[in-house]
């Protein structure tokens, strides 16, 4: 990601430290909330609760920390005030696709095979990460799905979904 | 003795391991961007193909020679693959720059050498006594000494106690997840049948240490470097590197010892050994060779590749005697030993005892090839630095997720492990121990049983873990882990006023 100018763009999601602590107090909601409603045995539950105590105690002194941090940078903020160097955009445009891509991998796999899965799947990483030339993009998915197909499937006798292809591999 | 003896042929009997592990962990380390813990939970499902003894083996003779392999490109192209080879490419490169890389290499390698083999024999003699010890270790013992493995590492961590507490007592909750081992119920399933015996292991190592890693990868310049010019090195100038390295016992011991007990100390891995013996060389130093710390000091590098190749056989010690994997590599050995159905704890040595012998014999035989393999590898292994992080970064995908299919053979595994990687990525991000939330994984189910059989021998009541010596000493111990960094703050701070 860049901006205007070719400098790197370092624009960062605030909201992002808060991410973790907030998550683990969804999970915790969820996995007390869950044994509480249910017909559990009280070991279980005081078990879940009682690591869902300290884990809440833990998440909201690190929301309030980085509340209190975040507002006493607000007001002594100055030109000679030390902060820390931002960590740029959450996820770049790269990383997203990559991630897109391997869920659309994972989601097709089953249907289409680890072949035809697995082969525009690489192709279209080495196409995003900038691997040149086009023609190569071709030969190097093609070659590591073969390497798949020799080494885990005929060699190790891994038995990855064969999809569509079932008939014929 | 018997059981050494065992150990030993067994270890005889997978002894290729060693000498492959440390050629593909140099390989690996000289990459930078890969780290040795990250490739072997891409391998991991590999490594639980073999039998126990070539698996374990074989990870950490890739460990080990993953810390060896870090520093040829840390010299030769200043490009450190890790924290824990920072100090290397400091002392190293400025030796390469005046055009003594033969003289560089020759130390690393050397002090590597002396590190490994002299830690290798330190946990050959010292484990089986202290796995003794740990036999008397009862649930109520064992309960406080996965405690104190986490708030070790939630205390190291860079993001602090609070953020590495919530890690590792989130890694606990979630190793709750599948069928109660008391009752039968089924807890945070979320209704998957792919749930219900609990998180799968493998693709959650997996996407914690390597996808999380691919992910910051791709967050990066993938354009890799460009090396304009062939680097030849004589290895006579090597060999003086050795030499030179043998003539400095005092600094070879200091780091090793220093390495090793950072190693045993769970969380604290490599990076913080190699720092800590290093600022111990920087001041026992003489104030004329003070000066040349950071412009290439010989002692500085002998003591950064020393303590860390002691440190990677200290992370054993934990794990053989107590179950407790202090590393993420370590804590891919543990997942292997469960696997095999090998007893975790302090039992091992009682019941596996040929294994756990096999292993640590193993790092001593890899001590002693580090040194032929070192010096084969060094000069060519930079050049695997060159290799492009966009063409790595599809085979390591592609490995990833058949690994995360293969050991139960779940596309759902391939989602936990997209899921867990996620999750790994943010917490990196934001200074969460990713390492302190796998230990609460693995050991959930272990704490949770432990727990509730100590309970039970209090006949329900929490004050058994209060009124046993051992356990007052286990929590006096934990309580020095929490309290001991503030008050050593405190102390300082008094003394400057």
């Amino acid at each position: 990601m860049a901006v205007a100018g070719g400098e790197p763009d370092m624009r960062e999601e605030k909201w992002g430290v808060f991410l973790i602590p907030l998550l683990s107090l969804l999970y915790v909601g969820y996995m007390v909330l869950e044994q509480y409603l249910g017909s559990y045995r009280a070991s279980t539950v005081n078990y879940a609760t009682g690591l869902g105590l300290v884990i809440a105690v833990l998440a909201l002194s690190i929301i309030f920390g980085e509340i209190r941090k975040g507002s006493a940078a607000s007001t002594d903020a100055g030109p000679e005030q030390q902060q820390d160097a931002p960590l740029g955009h959450l996820f770049t445009a790269k990383s997203m696709g990559f991630l897109l891509l391997t869920a659309m991998f994972i989601l097709l796999v089953e249907a289409l095979g680890y072949i035809l899965a697995f082969f525009p799947y690489l192709a279209v990483i080495l196409w995003m990460l900038g691997f040149r030339p086009r023609y190569m993009i071709l030969v190097v998915a093609a070659a590591i799905t073969a390497f798949v197909h020799l080494f885990f499937v005929w060699g190790a006798g891994l038995q990855l979904p064969k999809g569509v292809l079932h008939a014929i591999i | 003795m018997e059981l050494a003896y065992n150990g030993l042929i067994l270890m005889l009997g997978a002894v290729w391991a060693v000498p492959l592990g440390i050629f593909v962990g140099m390989a690996i380390g000289a990459m930078p961007g890969l780290n040795s813990s990250g490739m072997l939970a891409v391998l991991l499902p590999l490594l639980i193909m073999m039998p126990p003894e070539v698996g374990l083996i074989f990870a950490i003779s890739l460990y080990a020679g993953g810390e060896v392999g870090n520093s040829f490109p840390a010299i030769i192209l200043n490009i450190p693959g890790n924290a824990s080879s920072a100090v290397t490419a400091a002392e190293g490169s400025p030796m390469m720059a005046r055009g003594e890389g033969g003289r560089a290499l020759g130390l690393a390698v050397m002090a590597s050498t002396l590190g490994a083999f002299g830690g290798g024999l330190l946990i050959l003699v010292a484990t089986p006594l202290l796995s003794n010890v740990a036999l008397s270790f009862s649930s109520v013992e064992i309960s406080i000494v996965v405690l104190f493995g986490l708030t070790a590492i939630a205390q190291i961590s860079s993001g602090g106690l609070a953020k590495g507490l919530l890690a590792g007592f989130l890694g606990l909750l979630m190793a709750t997840v599948g069928t109660d081992p008391m009752w039968g119920t089924f807890r945070g399933t979320l209704g998957s049948v792919y749930l219900l015996d609990g998180i799968a292991i493998v693709p959650a190592l997996i996407g914690l240490l390597a996808f999380s890693e691919v992910i910051r990868m791709m967050q990066g310049d993938t354009s890799g470097i460009s090396m304009p010019k062939a680097i030849v090195f004589k290895f006579k100038e090597m060999v003086g590197g050795f030499v030179e390295t043998l003539k400095m016992p005092f600094v070879v011991i200091r780091s090793g010892i220093t390495g090793m007990i950072v190693g045993i100390i769970p969380g604290a891995g490599t990076s913080v050994a190699t720092f800590l013996a290093y600022q111990q060389a920087i001041a026992a130093a003489p104030p004329e060779r003070r000066a040349m710390f950071g412009k290439g000091s010989s002692e500085g590098l002998v003591s950064a590749d020393c303590a860390n190749n002691a440190a990677v056989s200290g992370t054993l010690v934990p794990l053989l005697t107590l179950g407790i994997p202090g590393s993420s590599a370590s804590a891919i050995m543990l997942v292997i030993m469960a696997y095999h159905n090998l007893e975790i704890g302090p039992r091992l040595f009682s019941v596996n005892g040929d294994v756990a012998y096999a292993i640590l014999w193993s790092q001593l035989l890899a001590g002693l090839l580090i040194i032929i393999m070192g010096s084969a590898v060094a000069a060519y292994a930079y050049k695997l630095a060159l290799i492009p992080v966009r063409l790595l970064i599809p085979i390591i995908a592609m490995f990833m997720l058949i690994g995360s299919f293969g050991a139960n053979g779940y596309v759902f595994d391939m989602w936990l492990m997209l899921g867990f990687g996620v999750i790994g990525y943010l917490m990196k991000r934001y200074d969460y121990p990713v390492v302190a939330l796998l230990l609460g994984l693995i050991l959930g189910s272990l704490f949770e049983g432990h727990l509730n059989r100590a309970l039970r021998m209090g006949f329900g009541s929490p004050e058994i873990f209060f009124t046993r010596p051992l356990a007052l000493f286990l929590w006096a111990l934990l309580a020095l882990v929490v309290v001991g960094p503030a008050l050593m703050r405190i102390i300082r701070r008094k003394d400057r006023v």
